[in-house]
């Protein structure tokens, strides 16, 4: 039984708040985590799942090395100790599938795992053939979350996975866009199609989706999924190069490290339903996952976030 | 405002983080012992057999070298983690095809004269620098890249050797080329100079032995 800290109920009123600064947000459910993590509703269920979620591009990517297997499973154990939840992949992310099955069998397949990857081929009607590859690679009978990966051939692809989700054999669908890639095209499919996720690049520095794509998602109840939280480690990595110093207010928010700081910023925007950065340590895990407990930004905090990283 | 597409950076398109790129020669040499000695006396017997003006022999030895590299390296280490890995195994095997056809035809035989020795400063960089500034800048000795086993020292040899042959020679010099730009921008990217600048300096030394070349006509 878990003992109630004076720390544990400000990060469950901590959380409280978030849930009530917006209404996209579910109930925060049980959790194996040692504190509680926010989580948000997950579009067309009646589940959640953890604000933090973990990207795999460039990091499972380690093919047969059994060395770098063992270390890409430790890193996923500490996800899945934190809370963790969603995973993403995609059949153009090299081994990293298969690197994740690996791991995934250690430890057992979690519970919580919400396994979510994307079809990346131009044949359009290759869609269930490359699911179905994927499965086997990460050894799981069926996806939560199926994707077309930055719209390739997206029509056809996304006919299909309608039918396969009518069926029952992928839970959520969803397209995904990076870099601020096809933004039109994104907002025109989101506003024609029955999408469950859609999947973009957000973050301190990139906030293109603020304008039209968040708010329409908004609207439609649709999840969203933040990739390059820390624009491909560049932003970290440069505050850090210029020595720069996270600013004293940023520990009210429960910021310990530039990643809680940023996450936090992220997963605070009321359309987004989880952000995926991605790490090859335990240590960086552990420090992404605490990013989605305790204490998130408001609207005033979140502009005070942005002015702050503007002055670098 | 539709975003911008401005925060491309070089590092986004590679598919490997810097470990497991270093880690891929660990694994190459794990895998290969003790062959990468075999191909290696192979690529020297080549560049005997080039001024020695036996063409065949020494195109014969230098394909065995693509091939082997192609294999080894391509398909079976580096194909996991790059879907274009299988096209550029086939590169290189269409590179021991070319090898040898040249050898075939004659082109391998020793041109002597200033481009000759253009040509040796790569085989030096190729055979002794590269595989030399690893270990030597602070990566792995058990990463050790040997001429005629792991692609980049093998590209810039057969640059080098290119460079001594005959001009028709030349028609191998573009995979090798290829295949230095492609290892460059992942050193880059990665950190370690001496790879990243590989590329660099085979360009560098090509356009000054083919500027002395037009400059001799």
């Amino acid at each position: 039984m878990r003992l109630v800290t004076r720390r544990y109920l400000l990060e469950l009123m901590g959380a409280g708040a978030v849930l009530a600064a917006s209404p996209s947000l579910g109930p925060a459910a049980p959790t194996s985590a040692p504190v509680a993590a926010v989580r948000k509703s997950i579009p067309g269920t009646d589940k959640t799942m953890p604000v933090i979620g973990m990207g795999t591009w460039r990091t499972f990517n380690v093919g047969r090395d059994p060395q770098l297997r063992e270390a890409r499973t430790r890193v996923l154990e500490a996800f899945f100790e934190e809370g963790g939840g969603l995973i993403d992949s995609s059949p153009m992310y090299g081994s990293s599938q298969a690197v994740l099955g690996y791991g995934l069998e250690q430890l057992a397949y979690p519970e919580s795992l919400f396994a979510a990857d994307k079809v990346w081929t131009r044949q359009g009607d290759a869609t269930r053939d490359q699911v179905q590859e994927s499965a086997a690679n990460w050894g799981v009978a069926r996806f939560d979350l199926m994707q077309v990966h930055n719209l390739l051939a997206w029509e056809p692809h996304l006919e299909t996975l309608q039918s396969m989700k009518a069926a029952g054999e992928v839970g959520t669908i969803g397209i995904t866009s990076s870099h601020g890639r096809r933004l039109e095209q994104v907002e025109s499919v989101m506003a024609r199609y029955d999408l469950d996720f859609v999947q973009l690049t957000y973050n301190i520095r990139d906030r293109w989706a603020e304008d039209r794509i968040l708010p329409l998602a908004r609207e439609k109840g649709i999840g969203v999924i933040a990739n390059r939280p820390y624009q491909g480690g560049s932003l970290i990595k440069g505050l850090q190069r210029r020595g720069v110093k996270m600013p004293g207010w940023a520990s009210e928010m429960g910021c310990r490290t530039w990643a809680d700081f940023l996450l936090r910023f992220i997963v605070s925007h009321p359309a987004v339903t989880c952000a995926i950065p991605a790490t090859t340590r335990v240590k960086h895990m552990r420090e992404n996952m605490a990013a989605g407990r305790g204490v998130m930004p408001d609207a005033g905090q979140r502009q005070r976030m942005i002015e702050a990283l503007e002055a670098f | 405002m539709l975003g911008p597409l401005g925060t491309y950076t070089l590092r986004d398109f590679v598919p490997v983080t810097p470990v497991v790129w270093e880690r891929l020669f660990e694994r190459l040499n794990e895998q290969v012992w003790p062959w990468q000695g075999l191909f290696l006396v192979l690529v020297l017997a080549a560049i005997w057999q080039l001024y020695q003006g036996r063409s065949r022999s020494c195109g014969l030895a230098l394909a065995g070298c693509w091939c082997w590299s192609a294999i080894q390296f391509q398909f079976l280490l580096h194909a996991p983690l790059n879907w274009a890995a299988p096209v550029m195994g086939w590169g290189f095997m269409l590179q021991a095809l070319l090898v040898l056809l040249v050898g075939f035809g004659g082109g391998w035989r020793f041109s002597g004269g200033l481009r000759a020795r253009f040509g040796l400063s790569l085989i030096v960089a190729g055979g002794v620098v590269l595989p030399l500034a690893g270990p030597l800048t602070g990566r792995s000795w058990a990463a050790f890249e040997t001429a005629g086993t792991a692609p980049a020292p093998t590209a810039l040899v057969t640059l080098g050797m290119a460079l001594m042959a005959q001009l028709r020679s030349w028609v191998t010099g573009l995979i090798p080329l290829l295949w230095l730009i492609y290892s460059s921008v992942i050193w880059w990217v990665s950190g370690w100079v001496p790879g990243a600048l590989s590329a660099l300096l085979a360009l560098v030394i090509l356009v000054l032995a083919g500027v002395h070349s037009l400059l001799a006509k």
